[in-house]
């Protein structure tokens, strides 16, 4: 048996014994004498008394030199190295990863306290030998810190913890325990779900399982009973009426809980103001939908919230949304000074229908074109009339290079001789001759489903392009085929695209009218056209709310006006939470993201307190989190129980490490209580000497 | 035995502090500093002495003795006058100053020697003004400097006493009996030392000064740091005589110390009022006044016997 040590280079602070001798030989050297008239008195003391004073001293040198060895060794953490405990040392320490839910559904009742506990608890079990992680799993999965024997650490670490109001995804949980756990060296390996089993969770998990020989607990955390409202969804529905805009607000009431909720008060706030109210019935396990009376917007941004009273889960009976007025788009429609009667009627009418965006068309003839009246469009029509020469047609050019959109109808005006050879790149292909369908009108057969055009047409029944009757159109030799995104039943293009400068650049190889075609007579004309001007104008609606997880990209893209008011004024922004917790986004540093992590309001603003309002942008909690419906955790087991052979594991042993055998006999402790001891007794001797001196 | 008496008798003099007085250079000046002031502090005539020369008239002073006055200048003027005389004195008066190594000693801020100079200038002016004749003996080990007893030998007595400085150790008994061999008329004699020697052998030195009809008055001198021993921390304690060095705890041994030194005190002074002789003893902060009233108060006991 001998004695090692963990930290051998503590031993180095049994060079502080030297200090107390090196002092008193400083000292012994340095002691000037005293000139004495006569030490003829002194010198007839006995000398005795001297000597027993420095006896004394040297006892209490030894306790303070004992005690600072000790202290020493203590901290130099020594161990027997015993040569039958080395030998039948194998041992079977344990791996633990304990993944704590932290989602939205925790806050619900004392859940997360019980959970807090459950988890403080298995901390409690661990063996001195045993290692654990703390993993928190919401959206997504953190572990904190690494593997470790230091219980107390985590449990701290615990409590420090807060749930959030995140969505459940058991997925990425499992994932970053089966990587702790397969990265680690221990036997024995265990997975302890302290979690409330939610349903939503389950549904969106990967296929993980968990190495094999793993031990999986599971502590659910849920209630027998739960009742819950919800505000899953909210609906905002705008309109104009006699100059005025007006919102609709509608909301869904959902009952989770196996009891009917009777006399249920819904509410609807306005910058903090109750304006309507009403009272429902919620049958259990079921929803209502609540429709408020149209209020009157207010002018600028508003925040708006419904409320449904409170239950143990209070986040999700609030809804908030803000609200700012609809951004109407601007379009200009040119056509030939010979135009048809009635050339450009279907295309304004059609875009005089609509509240999401709202459309504010002019029609004009070529010849009456000013520069001026591109001022703040989004969209220029040329309705069977060509690109005019000269400043207009440059002044037209830069207009759709600094992000215009230009919608080119072809037809009986609009042939390749009135399209000048210096404004053919503005087009995707080369305009060529009439094409008469004399064996019979054709359709559009091929759309490009995925183009913003057509996206919303690809679901069955959303949209029947079939119907049109094509008679006629113009020749369109296009030079990307990629630029095409529909083409008639003949194969031939129906309408192409071409990006220029920041711009697009639209061309329909027919008319708008019923002139070449009947599209303009079919229900689907009107929505084919408002996403053509959608696309054109880069059209995004301001989001009225968020969901908690998603981020937002501060970009002067933002269909928000005041978010792209703030970014285009410069300067630093602070990005302030609901929670109240700041972000300073500094200016310059191109598109930055926040992520929404907090249900509530955010609010944007400059940062020296401009004279610019600020943006807000609503956070609402994943419906799903709301959703409390309970998962058979025997079914959950099952999915996740371990891969491959569990004995192969298990079986294997491994050696004491010096630091847990350090750890297992601990002599530290008696070694620091030995000089706590010596250093007591030591003061006592010392304070009884001073008495006897004095 | 001496200190409360004199200090409730010079309760109207004018205390001097020592200190002070050693930021003088001139020995004269300290001498006639704390003279005048004691004497003007005292209202009584300075002039104790008697001479049979008259040398003039002065007027009449509250505490002159009325004997003294003139009585047929009074007969003539109407107005009461003194006679003063030449000095021709009755006494001879010397100071035997111990300058040994040991008095080169002071933590109070004035070492023993540059005190016991002030107090033997002081003692010589005082007897100069009384028209006696003084003399001045320095030792250590050996006799260093001798001033002969004379009425014209103040300035040579303060200019000795200027110039006296610890060199050497003393042996207190040898040198005094050397001195002993060179007074041979009676004289006042004050004797100033530390007096570490055995009270024995010293007395038996003082009874050879004493046995030729000399008035010996003893002034023991000692630092407050002797007397108290202040000193708290370990220390290295050199003789100043020999050289020899001795590290002391001084806590331990200051109770013993303080005690050997208060009984060798009593010793002296025991054996010294036993032989007639008087004794005073002085710490080098008590003010030079308390000496000189010992020293008057010796003279005028002499007056009376004789």
């Amino acid at each position: 048996m001998s004695l090692l040590l963990l930290a051998p280079l503590f031993l180095l602070g049994l060079g502080t014994l030297a200090v107390p001798v090196i002092v008193h030989l400083i000292h012994r050297h340095k002691r000037e004498s005293v000139p004495f008239p006569s030490l003829m008195f002194i010198q007839r003391i006995p000398y005795k008394d001297v000597r027993r004073q420095q006896l004394r001293h040297k006892l209490l040198f030894a306790l303070r030199c004992l005690a600072l060895i000790l202290l020493a060794l203590a901290f130099a953490r020594p161990f027997l190295e015993n040569a039958t405990e080395a030998a039948a040392a194998d041992i079977a320490g344990r791996e633990v990863v304990i993944l704590l839910d932290r989602s939205h559904s925790m806050r619900f009742g004392d859940r997360w306290q019980r959970a807090v506990e459950q988890a403080r608890a298995r901390l409690d079990m661990l063996g001195p030998l045993d290692r654990a992680t703390v993993v928190l799993f919401a959206e997504t999965a953190e572990a904190l810190g690494e593997s470790t024997t230091d219980g107390l650490s985590l449990k701290n670490a615990i409590e420090r913890a807060e749930p959030t109001a995140g969505g459940t995804r058991y997925g990425s949980a499992l994932q970053l325990a089966g990587r702790i756990l397969s990265e680690s060296d221990q036997p024995e390996r265990e997975v302890v779900f302290l979690t409330d089993f939610q349903r939503s969770g389950w549904d969106r998990v990967s296929d993980v399982r968990l190495p094999g020989g793993t031990t999986v607990t599971a502590v659910d955390l849920s209630e027998d009973e739960t009742y819950n409202i919800s505000l899953p969804f909210v609906s905002l529905q705008q309109e104009v009426l006699s100059g005025r805009e007006w919102v609709s607000v509608t909301t869904r009431v959902v009952n989770g809980g196996e009891r009917q909720v009777r006399g249920l008060r819904v509410a609807l706030i306005l910058n903090g103001q109750e304006l309507q109210s009403r009272t429902v019935t919620v049958d259990p396990l079921g929803s209502t939908a609540v429709t408020f009376s149209p209020v009157l917007l207010p002018q600028g941004v508003s925040r708006g919230a419904v409320t449904a009273g409170t239950d143990a889960l209070p986040q999700d009976n609030t809804a908030v949304f803000v609200l700012s007025p609809s951004n109407s788009l601007s379009a200009l429609i040119l056509e030939s000074s010979d135009a048809r009667e009635n050339q450009s009627l279907f295309l304004s009418r059609a875009l005089g229908i609509g509240d999401r965006p709202s459309f504010r068309v002019d029609v004009r003839p070529l010849r009456q074109f000013r520069l001026s009246d591109l001022d703040g469009r989004a969209v220029l029509v040329l309705n069977d009339a060509p690109l005019p020469g000269g400043r207009a047609g440059q002044h037209i050019r830069e207009f759709v290079e600094n992000g215009g959109g230009l919608l080119v109808v072809l037809g009986e005006r609009n042939g390749p001789q009135t399209w000048l050879a210096n404004a053919v790149d503005l087009l995707p292909g080369v305009v060529g001759g009439r094409v008469d369908l004399d064996r019979g009108p054709i359709a559009l057969s091929t759309m490009e489903y995925g183009s913003p055009v057509f996206d919303v047409f690809s679901a069955p029944r959303s949209g029947d392009f079939s119907a049109a009757k094509f008679f006629r159109y113009r020749d369109l030799t296009v030079d990307d085929p990629q630029s095409v995104l529909a083409r008639y039943s003949d194969g031939q293009v129906a309408l192409a695209e071409k990006k220029v400068g920041d711009g697009i650049v639209l061309v329909w190889t027919s008319t708008a009218d019923t002139y070449w075609n009947d599209l303009a007579l079919q229900p689907v004309f009107l929505p084919f056209v408002h996403r053509m001007m959608r696309y054109l104008a880069r059209y995004e609606e301001v989001r009225p709310f968020f969901i908690v997880g998603e981020t937002l990209k501060l970009t002067r893209e933002s269909p928000d006006k005041s978010l792209q008011a703030l970014l285009d004024a410069g300067g630093d922004l602070v990005v302030e939470a609901p929670s109240g917790s700041r972000t300073i986004v500094r200016a310059g540093a191109g598109e930055q993201v926040v992520e929404l992590t907090e249900q509530g309001f955010y609010e944007i603003r400059q940062v020296d307190g401009g004279e610019i309002q600020p943006a807000f942008v609503a956070v609402n909690i994943d419906p799903s989190e709301s959703d409390l419906a309970k998962l058979d955790t025997e079914e959950f087991l099952g999915a996740v129980a371990p891969m491959g052979d569990e004995g192969s594991v298990s079986a294997r042993a491994r050696k004491l490490t010096v630091a847990e055998r350090e750890r297992r006999q601990q002599l530290w402790w008696y070694l620091l209580i030995a000089a706590m001891l010596i250093l007591v007794a030591e003061t006592a001797i010392s304070n009884r000497l001073s008495r006897v001196a004095r | 035995m001496f200190g409360t008496k004199a200090r409730s008798h010079a309760a109207g003099a004018r205390f001097i502090d020592p200190n002070i007085l050693a930021r003088m250079d001139n020995l004269e000046l300290v001498a006639r500093t704390v003279v005048d002031g004691f004497i003007s502090g005292l209202h009584r005539s300075p002039y104790l002495g008697l001479s049979i020369d008259f040398a003039e008239h002065r007027p009449y002073m509250p505490g002159d003795d009325i004997r003294r006055i003139d009585w047929r200048v009074f007969g003539r003027t109407d107005r009461f006058y003194v006679k003063e005389f030449e000095a021709d004195t009755n006494a001879n008066f010397s100071v035997i100053l111990d300058i040994s190594r040991s008095m080169d000693f002071g933590e109070a801020g004035i070492r023993k020697l540059d005190y016991a100079k002030f107090l033997a200038a002081s003692l010589t002016y005082l007897s100069s003004r009384q028209r006696d004749r003084v003399g001045l003996v320095t030792f250590d080990s050996e006799i260093v400097d001798i001033v002969p007893p004379s009425a014209k030998h103040l300035e040579v007595v303060l200019h000795t006493l200027e110039r006296a400085r610890s060199t050497r150790g003393g042996t207190l008994c040898e040198a005094l009996l050397k001195i002993a061999e060179v007074f041979r008329r009676r004289s006042v004699i004050v004797l100033i030392s530390d007096f570490y020697e055995e009270p024995s052998a010293m007395m038996s030195a003082v009874n050879a000064l004493k046995q030729k009809g000399n008035d010996i008055i003893v002034f023991h001198v000692l630092d407050p740091a002797e007397i108290n021993f202040t000193y708290d921390q370990p220390l290295n304690f050199e003789d100043l005589e020999t050289g020899e060095q001795l590290a002391v705890v001084p806590d331990a041994l200051r109770e013993q110390y303080q005690t050997m030194l208060r009984e060798h005190r009593e010793m002296i002074g025991r054996m010294m009022g036993d032989n007639r002789v008087d004794y005073g003893f002085f710490d080098t902060s008590m003010p030079l006044d308390l000496a000189l009233f010992k020293y008057l108060s010796n003279r005028q006991r002499m007056s009376r016997v004789r």
